[in-house]
């Protein structure tokens, strides 16, 4: 029975838009408590029913039975229109008849409700939607009233060919007719529900009709006889819609309703009409609850049991959640394995873009850490087994940034002490002088004194003035904090190859060429080859050692004081030493010791001149400056016989000679020649020409670019290079030395190195500046002697104070990369004598060895 | 076998020291066995341990031989005293692990035996002639000095001195007869002034021969440009060969018996004068102390074969004391090279580092290794068996190694001289320490630089820079 007639329960709701006075079956449930048991049943059904079908529903009526009261209000309404006083009767038939009736009516007419359904649709789409919608509307106002009764006899004969008996029909609609009381909307009901025109076919239209177009079904009114309405389905009261949330229709508002504990009645409705209380039931009846507002029991089913009895365990509401149900895998699980990336756009930028706001967060945490305000690894302090309770005196000062420790008295001495040992105490002789002694001058501002007991000690005259004096002190004690640099200084030495990596260089005196009467060897040189070491004592003697063992094989005395200078030749295909006295140069060649081939061309070379101007030693050559002092000499037969080959007679004293790597030119200072301190001399014509008509400064070295046509000129303080071939200055160099004394070029002739009397060396970068790149002070004494080997990476230092320094340069090839210099080894070995140590050095050829001579009369070979 | 710890040491040796001792002599071996000595022993003792032991294996009573003093090695290190020290000092006195501990033959030090004053620097000696000491100076002479038998008055006489025909200096010597030729005995020279000469004695037995036909160059070896640094004759006498400074070797060939002299110039004089103011008399003022002969020097003669290979100069050159053909030499350039005499083709080229200047070099008999002395304070030794290695052990010494002789039969043991003046006997067993090193007696106002040795194994002779060639007696095992 209850799903037969879900449909005609649940309709009255739905249609009560539409038709707004209806009787509403759901009225009956306010008599059923008074009503007798008979029809009490039946109403029970009837409402479980409605429960069954609308859960929405089911749901108001728990929270106040906003449903239920409102399908009461309505009935009620309705049965107060009729009477008041017949109440019960009028209620209990129209509402079992009508609720009957619309039973039948609607079982009766469901299938031709249905037929015209289709018909009106297939009409609708002959005639657009939206027109005859508002011609609905404006023919609403003005054809009601005329067309009435058209409209109510055609209607009659429309729903007769319908199945429906007559006779049932007529008698509900008479009795509908009867029991209705129609007030002045009734019109309007009736032009809505018919769309304003008579409901059968108009002659102007030629329509049968012309009720609205949509989707409900027409079905005959029941205010009207014989008239239809059209029906629409019930809308689902989904929670939140209109419906759900209806209105009670009680409305004494917001008010107490116990203030109608004593009246009959338990408010009023829309309409002004008293509501009356209703029965109530047992109060032990556990299967119904109060609706306060209508002061009635209302009977709670059992599936609002059971709900409450979930409440009350806390359950879910709903007896149909599953909290168990199976999970249901989406994405993951067997068989959803993902095999392609969920999306297959481009990897955002952001995801390799560093993030900035993270950067700026671990940029706190570093300074702060390099604060040292978070310290990693912080050992945990352990709090003292035992501490003091009252004061925190004994704990450190919290490291705080202007904290600043008060200056410390200092701890007292043995004097200051109350019983003194004896010896601390003044005598007569002291007593007197710090009597006499200004305030100022004592070194004690009190006088020692004993005491055999501390109760003997008297107070302390001067203890205010003590304190004030120290107040004074933390007064005026500066207020500044010095912050003690704590840098590692080995952190601050520049990171340097080890020598170890750099070997080979000098490191050991290999050999020593021992000079008689231990005369100050003054100079030394190695032949192009690396064989014959010659040097230059102040016996004036120049001799020619074996390099290996250190046997003088060969010797010139040159009776002409100590000798300045020797220098052999730099062409390998030739042996001329050259060697410089005061006032004259020679030029030697040890004949017996070198191969016949070598002798040739080194008498043809020297000789060549003499044999083609034999006639004028004294060489003048044309367009050249004349230079009256410098003379080009043959010597004797005997001194040729020793191979002593060409002197050449000159102003002062040469005290360098340096050759041109091509071992024709050489160019020799001497210091005291003033303007023609420096002259360039040339082997193959015996020419002599002075570069410089006037020298700025004493000149004190010379030298020739490895390569270009460069001159090096060194005077005191600076160095000037010039363009032999342009005969212009290019540059000056600052060295900041006081008194420059030798000087070097690095083979590859892009650096040089000076050092000075003023014991420092410089390093020029010559692409770089004109100032030093770097300036090493590492001698105790003035140097003497600088030179660069040729083929290795190394240069090294000669200095009065008896020691060589060895250092490793590497120049790049690379501009941009600067020269390395790295100090290697101090080679010690000559003894200083009359304050003279290292005179000269020179390195080996092609092996990492060094020559040097020194003031103690030797020569010395330092091996690696 | 008696149980040599209670032997010989009775007091309580607290801590005992377990070892493998092992020799490489055969004559001298013993059971392998792990040996528990006590710790406070030392070489003597292990000495007699091992006589005993020898004396036990052979079956003699211990009496009846002399004991055989022995010398330890233990890593390479000559043990001076009690293994407990050593273990503690070097092992960190770890007593658990067993030391490998070599003995050798023990030597007696060297002891000097006669001196013999010269004027100038000594520039080389040679005693392959037993009971003739040859020496060559910078004045220019070679002499023949007679070695005084034992216990005899050392003479000071020269027996026989022979002037070079230049003043500039002899550098190297060397007997150029077989020992047991008696007539006709050749001797060589090479000096600075880049020729090598060679010289005939009649006889070192017959005086009175010699005086009546004194010994006289009969050989002049044109070749060098440079002062010669080495004269060496071949095994069988027939060839000589000269290294000089200018990098070239040259193999010339020697008269023989079967092979007299051909009394030619094999090339003209070298040039009087240069150029026409050049003096004539140059040349013959440079010789020196030459007599009116236009006749200096001896035949001229050029090289058989010139091997050209060396950069710089060459320190040294031998011929392979097994293969008659093979020379090694080396030189300033810090290679060794080997030689194919007979072809002049350079076989072998050990190339060490650039500044590793070699001024010496011998050969060790037996295993072929050839031994150079460096300018950098060090003895190499270089493993000619095998092509690819170098260097293969480095002895340590405190000054350049200018002379240096290996032990005629011994593989082990040679002799060094060096610029600081010591004479070393080294073996190659011992590599960290010199078995035996003494120093020469310094002279006032003298250098002290040893610049030859030679070592017939029996006796050491060196002569440098103070101008004396002594005599050492050192046995080398």
């Amino acid at each position: 029975m209850p799903p037969k007639r879900a449909p005609t329960a649940t309709r009255p709701a739905g249609s009560k838009r539409n038709t707004a006075t209806k009787a509403n079956p759901t009225a009956t449930a306010i008599a059923v408590s008074r009503k007798p048991a008979v029809k009490r049943s039946r109403e029970d059904d009837r409402d479980a029913a409605v429960h069954v079908d609308d859960e929405n529903l089911l749901a108001g009526k728990i929270n106040g039975g906003v449903k239920g009261k409102g399908k009461a209000s309505a009935g009620v309404v309705e049965d107060n229109e009729e009477d008041e006083e017949a109440e019960e009767f009028e209620i209990d038939t129209g509402s079992s008849n009508g609720d009957l009736d619309d039973f039948l009516d609607r079982e009766a007419l469901e299938s031709p409700a249905d037929d015209e359904d289709e018909e009106d649709e297939e009409d609708d789409e002959e005639e657009g939607y939206n027109t005859s919608d508002i011609e609905a509307m404006e023919n609403a106002s003005g054809d009601e009233d005329d067309e009435f009764d058209d409209a109510s006899s055609i209607a009659s004969s429309s729903i007769a060919p319908s199945t429906v008996p007559d006779s049932n029909l007529t008698l509900d609609q008479l009795i509908a007719k009867h029991t209705y009381k129609p007030d002045e909307n009734m019109d309007v009901y009736v032009s809505q529900a018919t769309g304003g025109r008579p409901l059968v076919g108009d002659a102007r239209t030629g329509k049968f009709s012309n009720s609205k177009e949509g989707t409900g079904r027409l079905v005959p009114s029941k205010f009207v006889k014989g008239a239809l309405m059209r029906e629409y389905d019930d809308i689902e009261a989904g929670y939140g819609s209109e419906s759900s949330t209806e209105e009670n229709t009680n409305t004494i508002g917001n008010v107490p309703i116990e203030w109608y504990d004593d009246l009959p009645h338990i408010g009023y409705d829309v309409s002004g009409r008293k509501i009356m209380r209703p029965a109530k039931g047992d109060e032990l009846d556990k299967t119904t609850a109060e609706d306060k507002l209508l002061q009635k029991q209302v009977q709670l089913s059992d599936k609002e049991l059971d709900i409450i009895r979930r409440l009350q365990n806390a359950e879910n509401p709903d007896a149909d959640f599953d909290p168990y149900q199976e999970t249901i895998e989406w994405f993951t699980g067997k068989g959803n394995e993902m095999t392609m990336p969920l999306s297959a756009a481009p990897e955002p930028k952001r995801r390799f873009v560093p993030s900035k706001w993270e950067h700026k967060k671990v940029m706190k945490i570093v300074k702060a850490i390099r604060e040292g305000r978070i310290v990693p690894n912080k050992p945990v302090v352990e709090k003292p087994r035992v501490y003091g309770i009252w004061s925190n005196d004994d704990m450190e000062n919290p490291p705080h940034a202007m904290y600043m420790p008060a200056p410390q008295i200092p701890p007292p001495r043995t004097v200051e002490s109350y019983n003194p040992p004896e010896e601390y105490l003044f005598d007569e002789g002291e007593k007197r002088e710090w009597e006499q002694q200004e305030k100022e001058d004592r070194k004690l501002d009190f006088m020692p004194q004993k005491h055999d007991a501390l109760r003997h000690v008297p107070g302390y005259e001067n203890f205010v003035q003590e304190r004030f004096e120290r107040c004074l002190d933390l007064y005026l004690a500066p207020r500044t904090r010095k912050v003690k640099l704590n840098i590692d200084p080995e952190s601050l030495v520049p990171k340097l190859p080890s020598p170890k990596e750099l070997r080979p260089f000098p490191t050991n005196c290999a050999v020593q060429y021992r000079h008689p009467a231990n005369s100050r060897v003054r100079c030394v040189s190695v032949d192009a080859r690396g064989e014959w070491v010659a040097s230059g004592s102040e016996d004036g003697i120049v001799r020619v050692w074996d390099l290996g063992n250190g046997r003088e094989v060969w010797r010139w005395n040159l009776k002409g004081g100590p000798v300045q200078a020797v220098e052999w030749s730099p062409n390998k295909e030739e042996c001329i030493l050259s060697a410089a006295v005061a006032g004259r140069i020679y030029l030697l060649a040890p004949l017996a010791l070198i191969s016949p081939h070598v002798a040739q061309t080194t008498l043809t070379h020297l000789n060549t001149a003499f044999s083609s101007s034999s006639a004028s030693t004294n060489n003048i050559a044309s367009g050249k400056p004349v230079v009256p002092d410098a003379k080009w000499v043959r010597p004797s037969e005997d001194e040729r016989d020793r191979g002593m080959m060409v002197i050449i007679e000159v102003q002062g004293t040469p005290k360098q000679i340096t050759w041109h790597r091509k071992g024709d030119y050489f160019a020799t200072v001497a210091v005291d020649a003033t303007n023609k301190s420096v002259l360039i001399h040339q082997l193959s014509k015996h020419q002599t020409q002075s570069p410089f008509k006037r020298t700025k400064g004493a000149v004190q070295r010379v030298a020739f670019h490895p390569h270009k046509p460069h001159f090096f000129v060194a005077t005191q303080r600076y160095v000037r290079i010039y363009d032999l071939v342009g005969q212009q200055l290019l540059k000056t160099l600052m060295t900041g030395l006081k008194w420059i004394s030798s000087m070097d070029i690095h083979p590859l002739g892009d650096n040089l190195i000076v050092g000075s009397y003023d014991k420092k060396l410089c390093w020029f970068d010559l692409d770089l500046s004109t100032k030093p790149y770097k300036t090493l002070r590492y001698h105790t004494k003035a140097l003497r002697s600088v030179a660069y080997h040729r083929a290795y990476p190394l240069f090294a230092s000669a200095s009065d104070d008896g020691s060589i320094h060895i250092f490793h340069g590497t120049v790049y090839t690379d501009l941009m990369q600067n020269p390395l210099i790295v100090p290697l080894k101090v080679l010690r070995g000559h003894s200083i004598k009359d304050g003279l140590g290292v005179l000269d050095l020179r390195w080996h050829p092609t092996k990492p060895w060094l020559i040097s001579s020194g003031a103690d009369g030797e020569v010395r070979l330092w091996s690696s | 076998m008696s149980d040599p710890t209670s032997a010989t040491n009775p007091s309580p040796a607290a801590d005992k020291v377990s070892i493998n001792l092992y020799t490489r002599n055969p004559a001298h071996a013993i059971p392998q066995s792990t040996y528990l000595i006590p710790a406070d022993w030392r070489r003597f003792q292990l000495s007699e341990l091992i006589n005993k032991v020898l004396n036990t294996t052979s079956g003699e009573s211990a009496e009846s031989a002399a004991p055989t003093p022995f010398d330890f090695i233990i890593d390479g290190e000559l043990l001076r005293t009690t293994l407990d020290n050593w273990v503690k000092s070097r092992k960190n006195g770890d007593f658990e692990s067993v030391i490998n501990v070599e003995y050798i033959q023990s030597l007696l030090p060297p002891k000097q035996l006669e001196s013999f004053p010269q004027d100038d620097w000594v520039s080389a000696v040679s005693i392959q002639r037993p009971g003739y000491i040859l020496m060559s100076s910078y004045l220019s002479h070679l002499k023949v000095i007679p070695m005084a038998q034992a216990g005899a008055s050392a003479t000071e006489n020269a027996l026989i001195t022979m002037n070079l025909p230049s003043t500039l200096g002899a550098t190297c010597c060397s007997w150029l007869s077989p020992p047991t030729q008696n007539e006709n005995i050749l001797v060589g020279a090479g000096g600075v002034d880049r020729q090598a000469h060679i010289f005939r004695i009649p006889s070192l037995l017959d005086m009175s021969a010699t005086a009546a036909t004194p010994p006289q160059e009969i050989m002049t070896l044109h070749l060098h440009t440079g002062p010669i640094s080495s004269i060496t004759p071949s095994r069988n006498y027939e060839h000589v060969l000269t290294s000089s400074w200018d990098g070239l070797l040259g193999v010339f060939s020697l008269p023989t018996p079967a092979k007299p002299l051909e009394e030619t110039h094999d090339l003209s004089a070298e040039p009087k004068s240069y150029l026409p103011g050049q003096n004539s008399k140059k040349k013959r003022k440079l010789a020196g102390a030459a007599g009116g002969d236009t006749q200096l020097g001896g035949w001229r003669k050029q090289p058989d074969m010139i091997m050209r290979g060396h950069t710089a100069r060459i320190g040294g050159a031998i011929w392979d004391k097994e293969d008659r053909n093979k020379v090694w030499s080396a030189a300033w350039d810090g290679s060794v090279r080997g030689w194919e005499a007979d072809l002049g083709f350079n076989s072998v080229l050990k190339q060490g580092p650039a500044d590793k200047a070699a001024l010496c070099i011998d050969q060790m008999t037996g295993s072929g290794t050839l031994a150079t002395g460096h300018m950098d304070r060090t003895v190499c030794l270089w493993d000619t068996r095998e092509a690819t290695s170098l260097i293969s052990l480095t002895l340590q010494t405190a000054s350049p190694v200018p002379s240096l002789r290996a032990h005629p039969t011994s593989p082990y043991t040679l002799a060094t001289g060096t610029y600081s003046g010591t004479l070393q006997i080294w073996d190659v067993r011992s590599p960290k320490q010199a078995l035996f090193s003494v120093k020469r007696q310094q002279k006032e106002g003298k250098g002290e630089r040893v610049l030859g040795v030679d070592w017939n194994g029996e006796v050491l002779v060196a002569g440098g820079e103070d101008g004396e060639v002594s005599v050492w007696s050192a046995r080398g095992e």
